[in-house]
């Protein structure tokens, strides 16, 4: 089925834009040749087959793209890793995921440690060191001596892995299948109107649910043009955005708080259709901040990796946390605490079902059968439906710090400071900045002589640099109560 | 505007805009940045962005490496070439005219 989309695209316009990134321009042709390129060298070198789980530590980039429409067309598992990770981190996953493939880039390889070197099971491929035969052959005359194989990848086998935090103290997987995938592109796809003339600016990263699916997936198999990013920065983001006519831009407020800050003169973004914001709550400062600045509505989009999107503002609205009505094929209620549904405009827990979403956690019977009870995801957000069936979001009932839309679980922090000899007691949580965003706040009972630059030195070496707290206070003791459980009104003043 | 200037000044907006809850001394007193917060892409954002209002400066995409990131003295060299380079072109546009 995916080879049938690369194929057809290639087939249907050749010679269009897929991917630009920095001065690599490929053609829907020459993206489906690489694609065959790499899935022989997967295949045929790497000996690759059907089940097996494969590392993606990529930036966003054309090899991510390319490697990952090869995989699943072989039936592999691609499971994108932050790039941020440290050797702690990979480990976890590597050895959660039973991961014997690694497809990196050489300037990653370090944050692996000794693991090239030690581990002989794993086979670590550095795709920017690979040489391919020039592109001279066009997706077309390949077909007509290639014809379709039957794909190996059926409709309903895990060909994606997505790595999420958990609210349990261990991180999560989210197995998808293709027909997930493409049942979350046609919903949010159909909503935005999405087609071949789209050219899409790809800055999430793609080891993100939203990256992926949204940023990535999307787009290509919808014929459109992707202009890849491989890092953040603000100021490069609204040249390319202007010069690339960039019509649909899926973001976060970190984003587009930051493009604000750095627009120093005009800018032509007529051509945009789309700006989304995702992950966080898009405070109402800063969609009129981005509205003044620019003359473009952020709408808010609302989603989780287990369920794919499920709503989008697109009426005008300033109240935070209106993310508009449920997209097609995605149904939300509202639970009370003893799981009764509740009427338009009363507050409770919002659960979704939706074609997208996922049957569970991989290997997490316990955990799945809780947070997918009777077909539904359970959110752990609440909000209300109002009676017109627009969706508001109010707050999280679950203790997770949610940093620029990177879902981050308190307690893995917590149990990294705990693990240092110097502290005895730790609370972790995320605190909102001046800009309304949230941050990360260690509380911790320390010996005398630590210090915040000792926490962040030891944290260093054992977190990504993005879960490194950002607020250390110390303090005498933690609150908790008669069950031993911390007092969080009280520790949070 | 001397160095000590330049760096006085990039400490203020590393405490002010990354809201660290540290003192100037303890960061004047650090041999590297990433032993006071982690430079993840979201700080490094914050703290070009905030050097750029309090310079009244542009650090170029280009420029931006992992050398410039290393440490106080190296970032204060940096935004004190910008500073001095974009001067040198406002004396150069002013003698055109």
């Amino acid at each position: 089925m995916l080879k049938d989309v690369l194929g057809a695209l290639a087939v249907a316009h050749p010679l269009k834009q897929a991917i630009r990134c920095g001065d690599l321009m490929l053609t829907y042709d020459e993206l489906f040749i690489m694609k065959e390129r790499v899935k022989k060298y997967f295949a045929e070198e790497l000996r690759i087959q059907k089940g097996d789980k494969m590392a993606f530590h990529l930036p966003n980039c054309a090899d991510f793209i390319y490697s990952f429409f090869s995989a699943a067309e072989i039936g592999a598992v691609t499971i994108p890793l932050n790039t941020n990770f440290k050797e702690s981190e990979l480990r976890y996953y590597t050895s959660k995921c039973g991961i014997k493939t690694i497809i990196t880039h050489s300037d990653l390889l370090a944050q692996w440690g000794q693991m090239p070197l030690m581990e002989k099971t794993l086979n670590f491929v550095l795709m920017d060191q690979l040489e391919w035969p020039t592109v001279d052959l066009k997706a077309e005359s390949l077909l007509k001596s290639n014809p379709f194989s039957p794909d190996v990848a059926a409709i309903d086998s895990e060909i994606l892995y997505l790595c999420t935090s958990g609210s349990s103290g261990r991180p999560k997987i989210i197995p998808k299948t293709p027909a997930l995938l493409f049942s979350g592109a046609e919903n949010l796809g159909t909503a935005l109107d999405v087609g071949s003339q789209d050219r899409f600016l790809c800055v999430t990263p793609f080891f993100h649910a939203n990256g992926f699916e949204n940023s990535m997936f999307l787009p290509i198999i919808n014929g459109a043009s992707l202009v890849l990013m491989r890092e953040f920065s603000p100021r490069s983001m609204l040249d390319v955005l202007a010069q690339e006519e960039i019509t649909v831009l899926i973001g976060s407020p970190f984003i587009f708080s930051s493009l604000c800050d750095c627009a120093d003169k005009a800018y032509d973004f007529s051509a945009m259709r789309h700006c989304l914001s995702a992950g966080a709550p898009l405070p109402a400062e800063l969609k009129k901040t981005f509205y003044d600045t620019f003359g473009i509505k952020v709408r808010e989009h609302y989603g989780a990796s287990e369920t794919g999107p499920v709503s989008v503002q697109f009426q005008d609205a300033d109240e935070v946390g209106a993310v508009g009505k449920p997209l097609n094929n995605v149904r939300v209620k509202i639970l009370d605490e003893e799981g009764r549904q509740l009427p338009p405009d009363m507050m409770g827990e919002v659960f979704i079902s939706s074609t997208s979403m996922v049957k569970g956690y991989l290997d997490e019977p316990e955990l799945s059968s809780e947070a997918f009870p009777s077909g539904y995801f359970r959110t752990g957000d609440f909000g209300m439906l109002d009676s017109e069936g627009n969706l508001h979001i109010v707050g999280r009932n679950k203790a997770i710090i949610n940093l620029a839309g990177i879902k981050i679980d308190p307690s893995e922090i917590r149990n990294t400071l705990l693990s240092y000899p110097k502290v005895k007691d730790a609370y972790v949580t995320g605190v909102k900045n001046r800009k309304g965003m949230e941050v990360i706040k260690a509380i911790i009972v320390a010996h005398p002589d630590c210090t915040a630059k000792d926490i962040v030195i030891f944290c260093r070496d054992r977190l990504a640099a993005f879960k490194i707290p950002r607020l250390i206070e110390f303090r005498d003791s933690i609150p908790v109560d008669v069950m031993g459980k911390v007092i969080r009104s009280v520790v949070e003043k | 505007m001397s160095i000590e200037d330049v760096k006085d000044r990039i400490v203020e907006v590393m405490i002010r805009d990354l809201e660290l809850a540290l003192n100037p001394d303890e960061v004047y007193g650090t041999s590297r940045l990433d032993e006071l917060f982690g430079m993840d892409s979201i700080a490094i954002t914050e703290l070009i962005i905030g050097i750029e209002k309090e310079f009244n400066i542009r650090i170029p995409a280009e420029d931006l490496s992992v050398e410039i990131f290393q440490n106080l003295e190296t970032l204060t060299e940096y935004v004190k070439k910008l500073l001095h380079d974009e001067a040198t072109m406002y004396i150069e546009g002013q003698d055109k005219t």
